[in-house]
């Protein structure tokens, strides 16, 4: 292999782990983005969704079915949280928010760790994803194209009901004009919660999908969660297409980082943040407030 | 309530506690266990402390160390240096420790290794592996009886250079002080054993990397006939199983696949891969059986791999060394534990009285399908090296006198 035909490759790697962080990212999206919730136990709910699913596996050996149960259990914790935490403090403000989800996440972290114990788990995916294709002279894994259908699928159902749907205009007048939504007849906490349940599905399935890949360990939440945030910011507070377009840009410039400027891929991120808040505060795809 | 009657009953409690302490003290000794109990690497603190536990169990199921029995008294470090000096002091002065035995993190190592003259105790590392600890930062109080950096990875080179044609190697480790004392010293120990090895491709990733997949590929451009990782964890499973997805199939040569956190998710992916290490099961002797049976039954069944061994290897020999200056005055353990020869599983462990660093012979293993060990498929031994050939000199460990 030469220096030339490594860039479709490197390409290929900074797409899948793009997408694989919009996958996580998607979920904070809904919950940070269009709420203005600043929902640090995303990452725990996240772990929670790769956990469940390693149970439900060994249960029943079924994966398909962890890609349905594992985010209905995350999403219901993530509504019984919005009704009986998230709402008692919302009126104070943001710090409070924070303060709870961080330590919310801390809370899930200990609990994860006494229920599934310290060890990394070994989570077997089927066998039909386990494998590896040869596609353009290479060898790629299965399972990193699959994770690249569920992203592009799940941003698909997601950009259809949120801009497509008359659920879609509810919920996105419900989180811009609220009081005028409420006045409509529209039960406005009743829309947050099941959208904070939508987000923690969301967290669930991401959970599941990136468990497998990313490695079941207690430290997956918190290597993953200041990721989010960047993703969230730098699309634009509330916008799919800007989380999509954000994690797309950053696993690219992790992937051509490492190729070309090894020492500094770390930093890419962060010096894209820098300059999307300095050049664009609202974020690229997001709307000026 | 009358102050005098409160004053006398706070006297006769101390007076109580302080009888109970001492008639205590009469038959018990005190270990001090600074290690890491929470957060993401508890699973190599308890790792440590269950070789701890067997070796202190052991001395004691056979009449204790001079006649006392050993108590273990184990602090949380919470895997940073300040805290650990923290804890080690609250050890040493509080509970009287004579020896405060610490490994999973080299950082925390360096820490309460400085912090020991003051304290004129001994920190006993017994597997953290950075050069400075014994190095450029050597104090009299610390003893390290496991490989340091420079002897891990010389055990590899030694291997590839020898018994391997295969001469491109990548360098791919974590980008701090142990990936790049890992790189370091894997080029000098190139020049001795195969000075014809070509480094193709050097990398550090930040630790806790989540996607191995634009490095694999990287590794893949370079040419490379084999890689060399100090990577532990999280690190070395995804490097193992990402490259091998990603169709790399050379081989992997590790200091840490050892660990049977890292085997248990790696499993088939690991087939091809190198490890190296101070001791690694399945030796076939009847000294290295003994050695596995005897840690086996003092430890509730478990078996002596990766830091458990480390730890194992290191807290018997810190007993040897009390033994053998029959008193647990710190100078007269110093004295006793400079150059003493301990009798390892696979043979002789010398302390080097210089800068107290354990010169170990080494194994080097490669997959196994499956062993008796584990229900995953795990390591098996294919060869030793003699403690001569990976001996980092005083110089090249960067060791400095210690200084008042």
């Amino acid at each position: 292999m030469d220096a030339l035909s490594i860039i479709p490759i490197q390409f290929l790697h900074g797409l899948v782990y793009g997408m694989l962080l919009f996958l996580v990212a998607s979920g904070l999206t809904l919950i940070f983005g269009m709420m203005g919730v600043l929902n640090f136990a995303h990452g725990a709910l996240y772990m929670l969704g790769a956990y469940f699913s390693y149970s439900i596996l060994r249960w029943t050996g079924q994966f398909w079915l962890c890609m349905i149960v594992a985010p209905l259990l995350v999403g219901a914790i993530g509504i019984l949280i919005e009704r009986f935490l998230l709402r008692k403090v919302h009126i104070h403000g943001h710090a409070h928010e924070l303060l709870l989800t961080f330590g919310l996440a801390y809370i899930i972290e200990e609990i994860v760790k006494w229920v599934w114990g310290n060890q990394p788990l070994h989570v077997e995916v089927p066998a039909m994803l386990s494998g590896s294709i040869q596609f353009l002279g290479i060898t790629y894994p299965t399972y990193r194209l699959f994770i690249l259908l569920i992203s592009v699928a799940v941003f698909a159902v997601l950009f259809i009901i949120l801009y497509k749907t008359r659920a879609g205009i509810i919920v996105t007048a419900a989180v811009s004009r609220s009081e005028m939504v409420n006045a409509l007849g529209i039960n406005v906490p009743l829309v947050f919660m099941l959208l904070f349940g939508v987000g923690g599905a969301l967290a669930g399935l991401a959970g599941v999908i990136g468990g497998p890949y990313l490695i079941t360990n207690p430290g997956m939440a918190g290597t993953i969660i200041i990721d989010l945030f960047v993703v969230v910011v730098v699309g634009g507070l509330g916008s799919l297409p800007g989380a999509l377009l954000a994690s797309f840009l950053i696993g690219e410039l992790q992937s051509f980082g490492i190729l070309f400027v090894p020492q500094m891929a770390i930093a890419l991120e962060f010096l894209l943040m820098a300059v999307v808040l300095i050049v664009k505060p609202e974020g690229l795809l997001g709307e000026k407030a | 309530m009358n102050r005098k009657l409160i004053f006398g009953i706070i006297g006769i409690m101390s007076l109580c506690f302080l009888m109970g302490a001492t008639v205590w003290a009469a038959d018990t000794v005190n270990f001090g266990v600074c290690e890491i109990r929470s957060g993401a690497f508890k699973t190599n603190g308890d790792r440590t402390i269950w070789g701890i536990e067997a070796a202190v169990n052991e001395a004691n199921d056979q009449g204790g160390l001079l006649g006392k029995q050993i108590k273990l008294v184990i602090e949380d470090n919470q895997g940073k240096g300040e805290i650990g000096v923290q804890k080690t002091k609250k050890l040493v002065m509080q509970d009287n420790c004579v020896v405060v035995i610490q490994g999973s993190s080299s950082g925390v190592g360096g820490a309460i290794g400085q912090a020991m003259p003051r304290l004129k105790t001994i920190y006993l590392d017994t597997n953290a592996e950075a050069m400075g600890i014994t190095g450029e930062n050597f104090n009299p109080y610390v003893f390290r009886t496991c490989l340091n950096a420079g002897m891990h990875v010389k055990a590899l080179a030694n291997y590839f250079g020898t018994k391997t044609k295969l001469r491109k190697v990548f360098l791919i480790n974590q980008d701090y002080s142990w990936g790049y004392d890992v790189a370091k010293y894997y080029e000098m120990a190139i020049k001795q054993f195969s000075p014809d090895t070509q480094i193709v491709g050097k990398e550090f990733h930040p630790v806790f990397n989540k996607d191995f997949a634009p490095y694999v590929s990287k590794i893949a451009a370079s040419g490379a006939d084999y890689v060399i990782s100090g990577n532990w964890g999280t690190d070395l499973t995804q490097l193992v199983v990402q490259g091998r997805k990603l169709g790399m199939e050379i081989p992997i040569g590790a200091t840490f696949l050892d660990d049977d956190g890292v085997m248990g998710i790696a499993r088939e992916a690991a087939e091809g891969c190198i490890q190296a290490n101070m001791y690694i099961l399945g030796i076939d002797s009847d000294k290295a059986r003994a050695f596995e049976d005897t840690f086996h039954k003092y430890s509730d069944g478990k078996w002596p791999s990766f830091v458990i061994m480390e730890a194992y290897i290191g807290t018997k020999m810190f007993i040897e060394a009390v033994r053998k200056a029959g008193s647990f005055d710190t100078d007269k353990v110093i004295k006793a534990f400079e150059g003493m020869t301990w009798e390892g599983p696979i043979g002789p462990i010398t302390m080097r009285t210089e800068d107290h660093q354990a010169q170990s012979p080494a194994v080097i293993a490669e997959y196994a399908p499956s062993t008796k060990y584990y229900d995953f498929p795990y390591l098996k031994p294919i060869m030793t090296i003699p403690a001569s050939d990976i001996s980092v000199s005083l110089e090249d460990s960067g060791w400095k006198p210690y200084k008042k």
